[in-house]
């Protein structure tokens, strides 16, 4: 097992060089986000992408070979997670940018997020104005070489916008508010639309517009998921609303056909695969929480290339003893963009 | 459960019924009505049938022997589904005319499963009254939507049936709560009139000016479209009731002189605690009241204004005058000296204390203690017998789970303290449906009519009747029995 640590891709020490040879990767399986075990199968990179999956791949010259004794599964995806500062000045401020608000050199919580498999995660503004701003997806530990615009962020929590000073302080206001800004919104805006309530929906619904948009459901599904049937929708895994019928709602949701994408909000990385570990026990159905932190997060931020492992997406992989949502497998090495940018210690992998 | 929803298959229904009141105030006997596509088709009299109560009745067909059928109950003024949606009137501005209701109430509220399991079959929701222009008010079935929540039970949720079915404005200290004077404050959208009750007839003729000379300028095309002023022109036209709390007698008043002022065809006095006060001005206006709740217990000693003792002596004033009259402070001659009357912070204890719906409330309770004094259960009563046009209303009674204080039982009360039977339950019936634009569909039991109908164990009027059956659209609803 030290062995196989010893063998991976040794790209970690040579960061900023040019990485033209190829590497191919021989884990003991693959397991893709709808829930197939691949045995035996092999992956080739280079660069930062996926090149090739496949049985007895044709290699180019000078292609590396890394055998790996694991499972190898795409990194996950943590679908929003809040920017730490707000700007609270107006309910309106849909001009600002996540992207330039994070510090690039900010790796402290990235470690946190690596040795818990996450290599992607979509960084949003707190949904604390009306029209809070954009959203953008980072890659883990990774510079501004991945930085992308995503989603714009839309907030009907009352207790959130709520605003002593400057109004709105209710729903009511905060849809006065969305029916003036909305119309002067560009057309190709896709929305994030956080809301907690069942009015919410109702009033979102009324106002009739025609931006893209999911919904995140931040609170209180259980009160309107039923209205929300046949759709890709949001939840934290911070849970501020886990109670004794989580499980059973989550099932009443899958039956309802609602698929869901998991992001830790204000929670920390942990929390996402702890959240699909639950919704595997829940609905018993390891694939349908396996999609929900990665294919599924990644088409809530609709970007492409994240969350599968297939010839063109980012080498995102991470390495576990075993399925990664069973709770006694553990990560051992965590790749971004074609870099071992993470390796769990080798004294803890005895 | 999803596919379930969808297809909504309604049953050709008939139900015999023994005594039928059709809500107009005249009762049938062995009555049959049937029901096709959610409406009424036939009502026909002196049908003798064969069923008895063992006998086997074909599908579609209810009788149940010695059962009273009334329209469906109309709550003229509810705030279901209100309160429990948080904060549903945005503070941010005291004129939200155009804010409607229905968007942002919460239609599957548990308190339209008490409503209809209480008789009550649509409901007339009234905005919150924190501020003085509380907005559009919705006219709902309390059964038929579709459920948001995946806990409730299909069809389960209230159904819009009119999302403007009236603008509604508050007078009194209600609205005026939370604001405050710029002095000695930081400064923030709460710093603004009214925080008074006088300020608040201020703000709503500020208003009504504002509107008017909006309607000039945008026929000159000088004025861009503002929502909440098209709406205060729908009222000044006629084309929208205007629904007016005012509790106070000099409330009403207030009301009575605004509409005189503005010249405001449709208006409808709302919650009315001291109406009767004012009852021969009302009159004389044809101004129509919906009364709201006047409890008359101890455990809610919201009314604390005259006894039945003292109403009687005001109904047959004695002949001579100042026979019957006691001097202030003689105990002894008191006219109500066996009732026990709870006031101040007694009062207050006890409800903070006794009555959880009164937490849940953020403005119609605040000052439902504060205003109306001379509160009484006899306001239907004195209002009717003055000719004034009234209904009742239960407020935020069907939020609990207690049918003690629901929409019958205050019809109930009302009869107690001097109301006809069959006024009260006109009162409850067509006469709310009036009141609430809805005259044509619902509150009555004729062809035509939605077909909303309660079958009652007994006369809907005595204390141990309850409802058995409740149709809705149609619909079997609630089955009670």
């Amino acid at each position: 097992m030290l062995l196989s640590l010893l063998l991976l891709p040794a790209a970690i020490f040579l960061q900023d060089a040019p990485r033209p040879s190829p590497w191919l990767l021989r884990p003991t399986a693959i397991i893709q986000p709808d829930g197939t075990l691949l045995e035996g199968h092999e992956v080739l990179i280079q660069g930062d992408r996926i090149v090739k999956v496949g049985v007895d791949l044709e290699l180019p010259d000078g292609t590396r070979i890394a055998e790996l004794s694991g499972v190898l599964s795409p990194g996950f995806v943590d679908a929003f997670a809040f920017l730490g500062p707000r700007e609270d000045y107006r309910p309106v401020t849909s001009s600002l940018r996540t992207a330039d608000a994070r510090s690039l050199e900010a790796k402290d919580l990235d470690e946190d997020r690596l040795s818990v498999g996450v290599t992607s995660f979509h960084l949003m503004p707190r949904p604390t104005n009306v029209l809070s701003g954009w959203g953008s997806l980072w890659g883990s530990g990774q510079s501004e070489a991945r930085v992308k615009q995503s989603r714009a962020s839309l907030s009907l929590l009352p207790d959130r916008v709520a605003d002593r000073r400057l109004g709105p302080d209710s729903l009511p206001g905060a849809l006065e508010i969305l029916q003036k800004e909305l119309p002067v919104i560009p057309k190709s805006t896709h929305f994030l639309n956080f809301i907690d309530t069942g009015e919410a929906l109702q009033g979102w619904r009324s106002l009739q517009d025609d931006h893209a948009h999911h919904f995140v459901a931040m609170d209180g599904i259980f009160d309107f998921g039923g209205a929300l049937a046949n759709q890709l929708v949001g939840l934290p895994t911070a849970f501020s609303f886990l109670d004794a019928r989580t499980a059973e709602t989550w099932r009443r949701l899958k039956k309802a056909n609602i698929q869901f994408a998991f992001g830790t909000a204000q929670g920390s990385p942990l929390t996402l695969r702890l959240a699909a570990m639950k919704l595997s026990r829940a609905t018993k159905n390891p694939a349908f929480a396996m999609q929900s932190i990665t294919t599924h997060a990644a088409a809530l931020v609709g970007v492409s290339g994240i969350g599968v492992i297939a010839p063109g997406a980012y080498a995102d992989l991470v390495l576990w003893s075993g399925h990664p949502l069973d709770a006694t497998s553990r990560l051992k090495a965590t790749m971004v963009s074609g870099m071992t940018v993470y390796r769990a210690n080798p004294l803890e992998e005895k | 459960m999803f596919a379930l929803l969808l297809p909504l298959f309604v049953q050709d229904i008939t139900i015999l019924a023994d005594t039928l009141h059709l809500g107009t105030g005249q009762v049938l006997s062995h009555a049959v009505v049937s029901l096709e596509n959610g409406k009424i088709q036939s009502v026909m009299e002196g049908v003798s049938h064969g069923f008895s109560k063992d006998a086997q009745q074909p599908e579609g067909t209810y009788y149940l022997p010695e059962a009273h059928l009334t329209p469906g109950l109309v709550d003229a003024y509810s705030f279901l589904g209100v309160h429990t949606a948080g904060y549903t009137v945005d503070e941010t501005k005291e004129s939200g005319a155009a804010h409607a209701l229905s968007l942002t109430a919460d239609l599957d509220a548990p308190g339209f499963l008490h409503a209809v399991e209480n008789g009550v079959t649509s409901a007339f929701l009234s905005p919150d009254s924190t501020n003085v222009f509380g907005g559009l008010a919705a006219f709902v079935k309390t059964s038929g939507g579709n459920p948001f929540n995946l806990y409730r039970p299909a069809l389960s949720a209230a159904k819009v049936v009119n999302a403007a079915a009236a603008l509604k404005i508050s007078l009194g200290l209600d609205a005026s709560k939370g604001n405050h004077s710029p002095w000695g404050k930081p400064q923030d959208f709460r710093s603004r009139r009214p925080t008074t009750r006088m300020g608040t007839v201020w703000e709503i003729r500020r208003q009504f000016y504002r509107a008017l000379s909006y309607k000039e300028e945008r026929g000159n095309g000088l004025a861009d479209a503002n929502a909440d002023l098209d709406i205060m022109l729908q009222v000044l036209d006629g084309r929208l009731p205007l629904r007016i709390q005012a509790r106070r007698n000099n409330d009403v008043q207030t009301a009575l002189r605004l509409k005189d002022e503005f010249q405001i065809p449709h208006m409808i006095i709302e919650e009315g605690s001291e109406s009767w006060r004012a009852k021969e001005l009302l009159a004389a206006a044809g101004v129509p009241v919906v009364v709201g709740p006047a409890y008359d217990e101890v455990s809610r000693a919201v009314a604390t204004g005259p006894t039945l003792a003292e109403l009687r002596l005001l109904a047959n004033p004695p002949a001579v005058c100042c026979e019957g009259l006691e001097e202030p402070g003689h105990e002894d001659h008191a006219p109500d000296a066996h009732v026990v009357k709870i006031t101040g912070f007694a009062q207050d204890l006890l409800l903070a204390t006794t009555t959880p719906r009164y937490d849940a409330a953020a403005g119609s309770t605040f000052g439902r203690q504060a205003e109306g004094e001379k509160a009484t259960p006899a306001t239907p009563a004195l209002l009717w017998k003055a000719g004034v046009s009234c209904a009742i209303g239960s407020a935020e009674a069907h939020d609990s789970a207690l049918s003690e204080a629901s929409l019958i039982h205050q019809a109930r009360t009302a009869v107690q303290w001097g109301l006809s039977p069959e006024q009260a339950l006109v009162m409850v019936t067509s006469k709310a449906a009036m009141l609430c634009g809805q005259a044509k569909h619902v509150g009555q039991v004729a062809a035509g009519f939605d077909a909303d109908l309660v079958l009652w164990s007994g006369n809907p009027l005595v204390g141990t009747s309850r409802p058995l059956l409740v149709f809705v659209d149609g619909r079997l609803a609630a089955d009670l029995r």
